[in-house]
């Protein structure tokens, strides 16, 4: 279980991240140079190979982004297994550290409603039911069919060696299907590694302190007039001192 | 307080030195000195420094070629820091010996000499301040009269001076060396 | 209140703000009766340091009277009237740093963790007073200020000694003897 386990700790974040990288620099590479054949053409197909390879390098570099697969992600935190899995198992302990999530409801031991936060405000909703768990070590649970988006997900609880409490470790994917489902579960996917190893910290807070640290609310002086605004639509994201308007609107990086 | 049987205190500023040397430490005025790691060689018989402490950190004033690009980097904005005094510790360090940084760094340093940090056999020993570990046991040394710390005091001004005083203390005027702020004093004067 | 504000490179001025209030359990108000200028706060005077914002309130060297407890700081712990230096570094005592004394390395008082981390790798704890990086908090030169796990960082001091002989309790002594303890 340990050589498993290290395997995994080891695996956590690689290989299928570069593997996917490696496709979108080829679509990017391809497109470019078939664009690039197509206008020394200077013919009807030349423009049509143009158009195609260009496209096609476009959507390969803007998708880079957003289409970053899950990955493992853990955190030490100074608890011991059982209290770990017993705090996350009660899902509707979940928003509290989730920032994205609005409410879980546990409707029966196996099952749960959850609502996030969406696009434009708007929440999206799901219903889950635990696949698989063993106690103090693992809980699975994926959404139902006929919910807004395809989301699974899964968190392992392992006793830190020497004493150092335990090794949380979770991943949670957001699947893609047609139309709606595909655009919200994009929406949920962006950002979401980064999301998790945020929503881990704050467990961590929780877990050893009883609270998450915040400055928000608290007292300052006359902020300049980008900083308020930027304040306004996302108070937990300070502003690099300097910065001028379009990259501050560029590098949307909210902590989730 | 620690057992250190000499002291070399090293800065610019005169009436800085002769606090030091009230307290009890020898001094270099590194502005009239042509090279402070060959006086301090001079000063030790040719060995250096047992232990190196690096007191200022990232705003460190110096001489020559490097410490020129240090400001001309800094000021572009592609170093953060400007690491003088670290290297000149580390140069300094007897071999064997330890170099101390209490002093604040922000981010990447170029040009730190890595090659006679190892050579040497060096320890560096650095953070912030576990101060927690320290504020009780010094607390009592201040209440059964070791120390009295309040000797750095050299300006007790009203809040409302801060501002100006961020500059003195900055361009060390009036022999600033330590400023500390009453919150209440103007209101105190009101009433 | 009256607070020291960053206002922009070599730009100090002090602004009325609002009062702090408690914001999690585990916070204290404190009434500052002596705050000091570091070294430190001139490497934000001169611009030198990244992630500050216009209004931010400086200051990472206070000591003063407790006047507001959260509900989650025990009595025996800390009450309203005891007299207090606070450290510089905010520790909340149970991470595995804290755990082994390296209180500025703790892993939960830093909110803005993710930017630290970018930056060196890992996060230092959270500072009063010193960039977002630090966590953003609302440093000690004003009248009054808020402290976090409250029940970790501030050391009560009795009556009878004057604050110049204890405020500097709050980081250079401390800073100066383990830079020395270090060597």
């Amino acid at each position: 279980m340990v050589e498993n386990s290290r395997t995994r700790m080891a695996d956590a974040g690689r290989g299928k991240r570069r593997s996917m990288s490696r496709q979108k620099w080829g679509a990017i590479i391809g497109g470019s140079a078939l664009a690039l054949y197509g206008i020394t053409r200077r013919s009807p197909l030349g423009w049509a190979l143009a158009a195609g390879g260009g496209t096609m390098a476009v959507l390969a570099g803007t998708r880079m982004r957003s289409q970053e697969p899950s990955v493992w992600t853990s955190l030490l935190v100074n608890c011991s297994p059982e209290q770990a899995y017993r705090f996350w198992r009660d899902f509707e302990n979940l928003p509290r550290f989730m920032n994205r999530l609005q409410t879980v409801s546990v409707l029966d031991n196996r099952r749960s409603r959850w609502t996030a936060n969406g696009p434009m405000g708007q929440p999206i909703r799901w219903d889950a039911e635990i696949t698989e768990e063993r106690e103090n070590e693992f809980i699975a649970w994926r959404s139902l069919p006929g919910s807004d988006v395809q989301v699974n997900g899964e968190v392992r609880f392992q006793e830190a060696p020497a004493g150092r409490g335990t090794m949380i470790s979770a991943r949670i994917e957001y699947g893609s299907a047609s139309g709606m489902s595909r655009a919200l579960g994009q929406f949920l996917r962006k950002g979401a590694n980064f999301a998790m190893r945020q929503d881990l910290r704050r467990l961590e807070a929780l877990m050893e302190t009883g609270e998450i640290p915040t400055t928000e609310g608290q007292s300052h002086g006359p902020r300049d007039m980008v900083t308020g605004v930027m304040r306004v639509m996302d108070p937990t994201r300070p502003i690099p001192q300097g910065s001028n308007l379009k990259d501050v609107f560029a590098a949307r990086r909210s902590i989730a | 307080m620690l057992g250190a049987e000499r002291v070399i205190a090293i800065d610019r500023f005169d009436y800085r030195l002769r606090m030091a040397e009230e307290g009890g430490a020898e001094t270099i005025n590194y502005e009239e000195v042509d090279d402070v790691v060959q006086t301090l060689k001079d000063m030790t018989g040719n060995i250096g420094p047992d232990r190196c402490i690096d007191a200022v950190g990232m705003e460190a004033h110096g001489h020559g070629v490097i410490h020129m690009m240090d400001r001309i980097k800094q000021k572009a904005r592609i170093e953060t820091d400007r690491p003088y005094v670290l290297r000149q510790a580390i140069q300094a360090c007897r071999k064997g010996g330890t170099v101390s940084v209490p002093g604040v760094y922000a981010g990447f340093d170029d040009k730190i000499p890595v090659g006679p940090f190892m050579n040497k056999g060096l320890t560096m020993k650095t953070g912030q301040t576990h101060m927690m570990r320290y504020m009780k046991p010094l607390l009592e040394k201040v209440q059964n009269g070791e120390i009295d710390p309040s000797f750095v005091v050299s300006h007790r001004v009203p809040i409302d001076e801060a501002p100006k005083m961020y500059k003195v203390f900055r361009d060390k005027q009036d022999k600033c060396t330590k400023v500390v702020l009453d919150p209440w004093a103007e209101v105190a004067k009101a009433a | 209140m009256k607070a020291v504000c960053y206002m922009g490179v070599e730009k100090m001025s002090v602004e009325t703000v609002r009062d702090p209030t408690i914001l999690n359990p585990r916070d204290a108000i404190v009434k500052v009766t002596s705050t000091c200028i570091c070294g430190s706060d001139l490497h934000l005077y001169d611009g030198l340091v990244p992630t500050m914002e216009q209004g931010d309130i400086m200051g990472h060297e206070f000591m003063g009277e407790v006047v507001e407890v959260g509900s989650g700081i025990q009595p025996d712990k800390l009450k309203v009237g005891d007299r207090v230096v606070v450290p510089f570094t905010i520790a909340c005592g149970n991470c595995f740093f804290c755990k082994k004394e390296l209180w500025s390395c703790c892993n939960n008082s830093n909110p803005n963790y993710w930017i630290a981390e970018e930056m060196m790798g890992h996060s230092p704890s959270g500072l009063f007073g010193y960039t977002h990086m630090t966590g953003g908090y609302a440093g000690g030169q004003a009248q009054y200020a808020r402290v976090p796990f409250a029940d970790v960082g501030p050391l009560k001091v009795p009556e009878g000694i004057p604050d110049e002989k204890l405020v500097f309790l709050t980081d250079i002594f401390p800073t100066g003897y383990f830079g020395a303890e270090n060597a």
